[in-house]
């Protein structure tokens, strides 16, 4: 399917420009292919061609394989040339970030990265349970990256560490004033201004790692940024709890209007899989953005569990 | 000795420090302090001024009471001050009326106290010797420069074989020149008994030069760590030559800022109070004060 907007709305160019998103069988055995889109300018290209792969298979398998998530941008990677080329476009890295529910992987969201300033960090737990870089994509970040090369988070330290300490997604904003945000030099130097940190895997209630997003906004890695949790925690095992968004990040969008996406963010945590929608002018996050000028293309919205309760919804907003 | 506990020598988990405020409520001017020392490495730790470096460290030497939390040092949790963990603080604190020599010989005799007499003073010579104080042994602290009497004080910390260094800003009151030459002093012994130290500093040169790793804590109240900086310069170091580094001034940079962004959170958030806390504090304010003077139609006037 492709949406076109229409008439000359402005649209902002993201640093994620292409996006899988697999689902596993229920049988264990593979994974199937449920989403695929290509953002191309204000353009999405969406399908859902029939395609699976195993445990171990590509980046998405080995994703599921390690249960950790996985940075690709070797050049040359011919993982990395052939889904670029089989797109048409070039991409400078991809990202395959695994779901999982305890120990077992639900479901893997593959990014494909374009070139622009941001990084995208997975911060491991080392023998002296302190969180360093085990792997890692800058683009234009070199003092930021040499320095977070070197730098270490104990438990509930930065941003990292608080992932890692409540196993809880969290959204930073306005990263060189944020007191979550540790390392402000780099920051202001390279004007990072939003940070999402994701749990990967969450045995006895602390994450195993954590996936690190730091986006610009002059190439934002997605327009927008949601988090969704319950009111209560101990409201987590109902069916359809009440969800509250507790934090969010749009700065990217001059409109105070944010989008509506609370139907998405149900069906999210309703179904425990990631959903990814593309944005016609007659939904109403749509029509909001559009209300501003401003076209927003698609969302995906994924949850996030913390051993096999969910705990929150994260909203990705393009 | 296992490489299991070389690897995690101290263990510092959840250190939390609490005190009553006015109101009788615990304030918690340190919290969830973590951090991991390896035997044989220098950590620093750099923050602004009562940001509760010190309570740390007093913490870990068993000189302050812990509210929660634990320290372990060689697989043993630490209940109060002990020989295994040696402290130099800004000020030597020695005895006026003893000798370099006696000064040091306290700390020996106590713990070397199965050795004979001549044992025990080849140790406190041999230290004496490490600081370079070897011709000063028989003079008073009075006889002394500051940096002299800072030498005392840390052959006296060192001599006694600690499992731990602890080094309260040891330089803090040094000239310049007197501090590089006793940063090189100490090193040099570091390196040679690979003693396990823990350096509160604010100076960010200082904390690059004499360090494996440095701790960064955050602003109290709650201060805690805020990251670690593993540094890569090999040890033994050269002042020249680390200075003439490439990436020293991209690490140097990175703590400055550091310190600079808890400042402006201090400046921005020092002085706000809660509503409650504020009518607590008119409350207070507004009862009566002691009165330091004299009732006028007392006894005895």
């Amino acid at each position: 399917m492709t949406s076109a907007p229409s008439g000359t709305q402005a649209t902002h160019a993201t640093l994620i420009h292409y996006i899988e998103v697999w689902n596993v069988e229920q049988d264990g055995q593979s994974m199937q292919l449920a989403s695929c889109c290509r953002l191309r300018g204000s353009l999405v290209d969406s399908e859902t061609p029939e395609r699976f792969v195993r445990n171990g298979e590509g980046l998405a398998g080995m994703a599921w394989n390690q249960r950790r998530a996985v940075i690709l941008q070797e050049a040359p990677s011919e993982l990395l040339d052939r889904i670029g080329a089989k797109n048409g476009m070039e991409l400078a890295a991809l990202i395959a970030y695994p779901i999982m529910k305890g120990q077992s992987v639900v479901s893997v969201i593959v990014f494909g990265i374009s070139l622009g300033p941001g990084a995208f960090e997975v911060w491991s737990r080392d023998d002296r349970d302190e969180l360093s870089i085990s792997a890692s994509y800058y683009s234009g970040l070199k003092s930021f990256e040499f320095i977070s090369r070197h730098v270490r988070f104990p438990k509930g330290a930065g941003l990292p560490g608080a992932v890692w300490k409540t196993g809880q997604p969290r959204l930073a904003s306005d990263l060189p004033r944020s007191s979550g945000f540790m390392r402000s030099f780099a920051a202001d130097e390279t004007e990072l201004n939003t940070g999402l940190g994701l749990p990967v895997g969450s045995a006895a209630g602390h994450s195993d790692s954590i996936l690190l997003l730091l986006s610009s906004n002059s190439k934002p890695i997605a327009l927008g940024f949601e988090i969704w949790q319950p009111q209560a925690l101990s409201n987590t095992a109902a069916e359809a709890p009440n969800l509250t968004r507790t934090s969010a990040d749009w700065s990217v969008l001059t409109s105070n209007r944010v989008p509506k996406t609370d139907a998405m963010i149900a069906e999210t945590w309703t179904s425990g899989l990631p959903v990814f929608n593309t944005s016609s002018p007659s939904d109403a996050s749509a029509a909001d953005a559009i209300d501003s000028e401003e076209l927003l293309r698609a969302f995906l919205s994924i949850p996030v569990y913390r051993g096999v309760e969910k705990v929150a919804v994260v909203l990705f907003g393009f | 000795m296992t490489i299991n506990t070389d690897r995690r020598y101290v263990e510092i988990a959840n250190l939390t420090k609490a005190y009553p405020n006015p109101y009788g409520e615990p304030v918690k001017v340190v919290e969830d302090f973590n951090l991991i020392l390896r035997r044989g490495e220098v950590v620093s730790v750099i923050g602004h001024s009562g940001c509760g470096k010190s309570t740390v460290l007093t913490m870990v030497a068993g000189l302050n009471d812990i509210t929660s939390g634990s320290v372990v040092v060689e697989g043993r949790e630490t209940l109060g001050p002990g020989p295994d963990r040696a402290v130099v603080f800004q000020s030597p604190c020695l005895l006026p009326w003893m000798t370099t020599f006696q000064n040091v010989m306290l700390g020996i005799d106590q713990v070397y106290s199965h050795g004979t007499k001549t044992e025990r003073r080849q140790i406190c010579e041999y230290y004496l010797n490490a600081v370079g104080l070897i011709d000063s042994m028989h003079k008073y602290s009075r006889e002394m420069s500051g940096g002299m009497q800072q030498r005392v004080g840390i052959a006296r910390a060192i001599s006694l074989k600690p499992r731990m260094l602890l080094l309260d800003e040891p330089f803090g009151r040094l000239d310049s020149l007197t501090r590089m030459e006793l940063q090189d002093v100490v090193l040099e012994v570091l390196d040679r008994e690979q003693i396990t130290t823990m350096l509160i500093t604010h100076d960010v040169d200082e904390a690059i030069y004499m360090s494996n790793r440095i701790c960064m804590m955050t602003n109290g109240p709650a201060a805690t760590v805020g990251q670690v900086l593993d540094l890569p310069f090999e040890r033994p170091r050269v002042r020249k030559e680390l200075l003439e580094h490439p990436d020293y001034y991209e690490f140097r940079g990175s703590l400055i800022a550091f310190l600079e962004k808890q400042e402006s959170r201090k400046s921005a958030h020092g002085h706000k109070l809660t509503a409650t806390q504020q009518a607590r504090k008119a409350t207070y304010n507004s009862q009566p004060q002691p009165s330091l003077e004299p009732a006028s139609s007392g006894a005895g006037r």
